[in-house]
């Protein structure tokens, strides 16, 4: 994989900040393959816990891939707004892969841990790609606020940056965005069983 | 939903959200005034809303960790894991597999054992293997494998060593015997590996011969020490699921030839295991093949538990009895009738290896084991080349072999430092991230302008600037969980602690701190953030006259508490750094500049305990991560250079020294494997200004006196002949002297020690004065001008420096902090007692042409150049434009005073004061700014008046190197 430079990826971010459109369109394949890379050989990190925390792959692909002095801090919630969009679409593409293994389907795919908890995350988050997409017909914000805050673990700040809305809209909007998708979880469990 | 009713939902879920749980029903038959659809929505979403716990509300790292953990694909040529790219597979151990890397920050070849994901699912498993593989990667021996690294990425846990070419033993002895040679030779150095090992309390408990390998020139390397432990069957304490699983699927199981008796009965074992199993692997090369082989694993397991051994005499008669009893006592089936020791074994080793000449008669125990090299074919085997050459030519052979010099063995790899960053100007003060990933530094910019915190990961990146102030932000200290970064911003009037989001965001003013004076040796370096994060630590004071004290200041509410209390007159308590377990705090007391020594004390409070005895410059420390240790700049020998020293006491020892340049600052990661320190070249040359030219006219100054290192402080002799001055161009700090045009300089001292400054000319030119520090803190010393040995004027524990001499050559002034405070002392040139010449405070002093007045400062903190009549008397202040921090840069002439000056920093030049007029006038600018952390030391104006010599700055630069595998 060639590896973009700084300064490619923050003409990208500052361009696309002023309104163009194609910006973004080149961007995000270089980001998305930065995410995916980096996700797949991310050091654990040993005195914080055993956890993969997308918000520390997010911001340190961002500090892998950006400019700093180039660009503004805004760009920067910018950049994981898009981010925690790709974030989601990786951590889906996963589950769905994992999904398809464990039912037999040909990818081979070796799960040596086979931990109940797993699969049954596993199951939520392809649930919640689709009830968010469902959301996302109605109402994109609210949807684009819980893509942000499940997938790229963006604070309350910096979403009220990417929207350009004051921080409590933003929790207004999480709110029901969250009683929103509660219910339509579990009518969705529901349904299956 | 279509949107516009979901639009109409979404505003009246709003409304009722708003309103108060009593008041909802009331509000939603107002709202939905009949529509039933609407009222059955909103109630759904509003019950949903009151209840708790879908996943979505709890952190998605679990689930992301998940996903990305529970996949073992084989990585592929080119892949990376963490920052190892696969060049290829270079074999299938029992524990994982193993490839060829590249290291892509140091561009090395490293082996990567990658493990199974398994092992991390079992966190008691998974803490047990970096437990035992972080100890093993303290093994520093030069025929024990080097761990390098023991990580985790999001696939495996692996274990990065070094890349050893060679074959295993395995691969060399094919069923065949080894010559006498080379089976002493590796048979001495992997018993050396195993009893340093054994010294450290580390047992292989898997020796065996392809675990050991042997490079093209004979060396061997064992490998994979620490991770037998965990597919050990007999360690049955706190066996977990996964753990018992990984040892059953049997490839982990070991092999059951080299196994202890005690090992195969599934007992404990002690280090007498792997001296039987060392035996083994010495009958293997001495016979062709293992004592003990059956068809299954357990009738293996069975012979070793229960029969003898055939002697290895037996296969080969070429055998010397004495190794086939040293065999044979290895082989001993109860522990307590063999060796009891790696030692003891490595003894008789070695009477065997002097017994057949491998050895010089005189071997003592820790001469070299001479390596044999086995890259000849022809040469390796008794059997193979008694076939085809015929014993004559095998003698000769041998003695081909045997008369190699003895090579001397390689020391363990040193730690080695890279670039971490190499920018233009000035990077200082760098702090790791809690997760080892970043480094926070300050860095003054491209321009060169303005310190601000910077941040940037290790591996990678360009840095991401995090304050812009136009004051001088540095120190940064991380918060423990790295959300922020606290440091400190400095302005000419005040210096402040701040806290800011790591990853930007707006400041936050924790507390005024006292201000810094300029310059990195005056004392109130340092802040730290306390492992609870409750707390900041930082040397601070209420007034100029107090020693700094360490206070703890709370994030919360920023309320300070000293928690130290530093003699008064010293400067005080610096560069604090807790432990990483927060219970201690670790700082440097400061009594005078470069008089220094490490002291711990109980975070909480409570009285310090003294850890260095040096009185020397010892300071920026931290932490090991293991919280063991602490490692500190001193200098100690000489150039500055990173120590370690227990913290429980004992003698510092060598970490690593950069010879040629200053160490300023270390931090090391939370991790333990990655230290991070500056360091700083400086070019300081002397120049000459005129001063008075002919005819009104006055040419530019030129560089007189110059090396690519620091040359300071140059006096003119009385005559005006020669300059003596200071230079470290011969690799350590020692008094120079050259002629009046710079030419023919000679070295005066041969201390090779710390810093030795400030050279004084006698008035009649034949002996010159200084200071030095041979034993750490500083006293004056007399030389010959022509050089010779050094004559010792003072011997007081105190720090006393700046020597000057009286205009009749009879005394000596120098500065001393003998009685508590720094004061103007004098001494007979000769020797004797020692007299104090001021009471308010005294520096560098001068005695005035007549001899009737001196001339003194105050030292930095204070502004203007006093007098006082030598006889004794009033002192009166002369003038007081003279600027603290450039305390020594000033000179008496018959008509006044020159001086550096920096009020306007943009602007420094020399200044004239006038004793007659009683004004200053500037009479020479200068080219360069001055660096608060030099200091230009020592103007002097040529005997006939027309020249000024001045020390310039010419080139600076501080860069941050990275120690990877620190240790």
């Amino acid at each position: 994989m060639v590896v973009p430079s700084p300064t490619e990826v923050s003409r990208l971010l500052v361009d696309w900040g002023k309104g163009d459109r194609a910006a973004l369109d080149e961007l995000i394949p270089l980001v998305y393959d930065e995410l995916r890379s980096l996700a797949g050989r991310y050091m654990r990190r040993e005195n914080q816990g055993h956890t993969l925390q997308t918000s520390a792959l997010i911001n340190e692909a961002y500090l892998r891939l950006v400019d700093q002095k180039s660009v503004q801090w805004q760009n920067r919630a910018h950049f994981f707004g898009v981010a925690a969009q790709l974030m989601r679409r990786i951590l889906v593409d996963h589950a769905r892969s994992r999904l398809r293994a464990k039912r037999g389907g040909g990818v081979q795919m070796v799960s040596l841990v086979e931990s109940g908890a797993t699969s049954e995350e596993v199951a939520e988050v392809i649930a919640l790609d689709v009830a968010l997409k469902d959301l996302a017909e109605m109402d994109p914000r609210k949807s684009q606020i819980v893509e942000m805050k499940f997938f790229g673990g963006l604070t309350t700040e910096e979403m009220a940056e990417v929207l350009k809305v004051t921080s409590r809209t933003v929790e207004r909007e999480w709110r029901k965005a969250k009683a929103w998708l509660n219910r339509a979880l579990k009518q969705g469990a529901t349904n299956e069983a | 939903m279509k949107p516009e009713r979901w639009k109409q939902v979404d505003e009246l879920l709003e409304a009722a959200l708003d309103c108060p749980a009593t008041e909802r029903a009331a509000f939603l038959d107002r709202a939905c005034s009949g529509d039933e659809e609407l009222r059955r929505e909103l109630e759904s979403l509003l019950i949903s809303d009151g209840e708790k716990g879908v996943f979505i509300e709890s952190h998605p790292a679990g689930v992301a960790a998940d996903l990305f953990t529970d996949k073992l694909p084989k990585p592929g040529k080119g892949e990376r894991i963490a920052h190892y790219e696969v060049l290829g597979q270079i074999g299938s151990g029992g524990m994982g597999d193993v490839y060829l890397t590249r290291d892509t920050r140091l561009g090395r070849k490293v082996a990567l054992k990658l493990l199974p994901p398994s092992l991390t699912a079992d966190p008691q498993l998974k803490a047990r293997f970096f437990r035992e593989a972080q100890l093993a990667s303290a093994l520093d021996h030069p025929n024990i494998c080097t761990i390098h690294e023991v990580g985790q990425s999001s696939s495996f846990l692996f274990i990065a060593m070094q890349y050893v070419e060679g074959a295993t033993l395995k691969q060399i002895i094919e069923s065949r015997p080894l010559k006498l040679d080379a089976l002493l030779s590796i048979s001495l150095q992997a018993a050396d590996a195993l009893a340093a090992a054994h010294d450290q309390g580390i047992i292989h408990r898997d020796i065996k011969s392809t675990n050991i390998i042997i490079t093209p020139r004979g060396q061997v390397k064992v490998l994979d020490f620490g991770l037998a432990k965990l597919t050990d069957v007999s360690g049955r304490e706190g066996v977990s699921k996964a753990e018992s699983e990984l040892t059953r699927t049997g490839a982990v199981m070991g092999t059951p030839s080299y196994m202890s008796p005690e090992q195969a009965r599934g007992e404990r074992v002690d280090h007498r295991s792997d001296i039987f199993s060392l035996g083994v692997v010495i009958y293997e090369m001495a016979s062709g093949d293992v004592p003990f082989k059956r068809k299954s694993q357990a009738e293996t397991m069975n012979a070793v538990i229960n029969e003898p051994h055939t002697p290895a005499l037996e296969f080969n008669r070429e055998v010397p009895s004495a190794l086939s009893a040293t065999i044979d006592r290895a082989l001993s089936k109860d522990p307590a009738d063999r060796y009891q020791s790696m030692g003891e074994m490595l003894r008789d080793l070695r009477q065997v290896g002097r017994a057949v000449g491998l050895l010089g008669s005189s071997d003592s125990q820790g001469a070299v084991i001479p390596y044999v090299p086995l890259g000849r074919q022809s040469a390796r085997r008794w059997m193979w080349a008694m076939a085809l050459l015929g014993l004559a030519l095998l003698v000769g052979l041998g003695l081909w072999f045997s008369s190699l010099p003895p090579r001397p063995q390689p020391s363990g790899p040193p730690p080695r430092a890279i670039p971490l960053t190499s920018y233009v100007g000035m990077e200082i003060l760098p702090a790791f991230s809690p997760d080892g990933k970043q480094v926070a530094f300050s860095w003054d910019g491209e321009k060169g302008d303005n310190f601000d915190i910077y941040v940037k990961l290790v591996d990678t990146g360009t840095p991401h600037r995090l304050t812009t102030h136009l004051a001088e932000d540095s120190f940064a200290a991380w918060s423990p969980d790295g959300s922020h970064i606290a440091f400190r911003r400095h302005t000419h009037e005040s210096d402040a602690v701040y806290l800011i989001p790591s990853l930007s965001g707006p400041e936050r003013k924790l507390a005024d701190i006292f201000p810094r004076l300029m310059g990195n040796t005056v004392g109130g370096d340092g802040l730290a953030f306390s492992p609870d994060g409750k707390f900041l630590a930082v040397p601070d004071k209420d007034s100029a006259r107090e020693p700094f004290s360490i206070m703890l200041i709370s994030i919360e509410t920023g309320e300070k508490r000293k928690i130290t209390s530093p003699p008064a007159g010293s400067v005080g308590d610096n560069t604090p750094a807790f432990s990483p377990d927060g219970s201690e705090l670790a700082f440097s007391r400061m009594s005078g500049q470069g008089v220094e020594d490490i002291y711990l004390m109980p975070a909480e409070g409570g009285e310090p305990r003294r850890l260095t005895f040096d009185n020397r410059f010892n300071k920026h420390l931290d932490w090991t991560a293991d919280g063991r240790e602490i490692v500190f700049i001193s200098d100690r020998e000489g150039g500055t250079g990173l120590w370690r020293v227990s913290a429980s006491g004992g003698t510092p020892e060598p970490l690593l020294t950069a010879v040629g340049y200053n160490i300023t600052r270390l931090s090391i990661s939370r991790q333990g494997n990655r230290l991070v320190y500056t360091q700083n070249f400086v070019d300081t040359n002397i120049w000459r200004a005129e001063l008075a030219g002919t005819k009104g006219k006055v040419s530019a100054p030129t560089m007189l006196i110059s090396s690519s290192k620091d040359d300071s402080a140059p006096q003119y002799a009385p005559e005006g002949k020669r300059i003596t001055f200071r230079s470290d161009r011969s690799g350590s700090l020692e008094i120079w002297a050259c002629e009046a045009d710079g030419s023919n300089p000679v070295q005066l001292t041969n201390f090779s020690g710390p810093k030795v400054g400030s050279p004084s000319w006698s008035p009649d030119g034949r002996q010159i004065a200084f200071d030095a520090r041979p034993e750490g803190n500083p006293d004056i010393f007399v030389i010959s001008a022509e050089g010779g040995r050094p004559r010792r004027l003072t011997d007081d524990p105190a720090e006393e420096i700046a020597p000057s001499w009286s205009r009749d050559g009879r005394w000596i002034y120098f500065e001393s902090n003998r009685n508590g405070s720094m004061q103007t002392w004098k001494i007979p040139a000769e020797g004797g007692e020692a007299r104090q010449v001021t009471k308010g405070g005294g520096s560098v002093a001068y005695e005035s042409m007549d001899g009737k007045f001196l001339y003194y400062t105050k030292g930095r903190n204070v502004v203007g150049i006093w007098r006082v009549p030598v006889e004794g008397g009033e002192e009166t202040l002369v003038v007081d434009t003279h600027k603290a921090g450039y305390w020594s840069a000033w000179t008496l002439v018959e008509k006044g005073i020159y001086f550096m000056t920096a009020e306007q920093p943009a602007r420094p030049a020399i200044e004239f004061f006038s004793f007659s007029t009683g004004k200053v006038t500037e009479v020479v600018a200068l080219a360069k700014p001055f660096r608060p952390w030099t200091n230009p030391e020592g103007l002097s104006v040529s005997p006939d008046g027309r020249w000024i010599l001045y020390t310039q700055e010419d080139r600076s630069d501080t860069d941050i190197m990275l120690v990877e595998n620190f240790r």
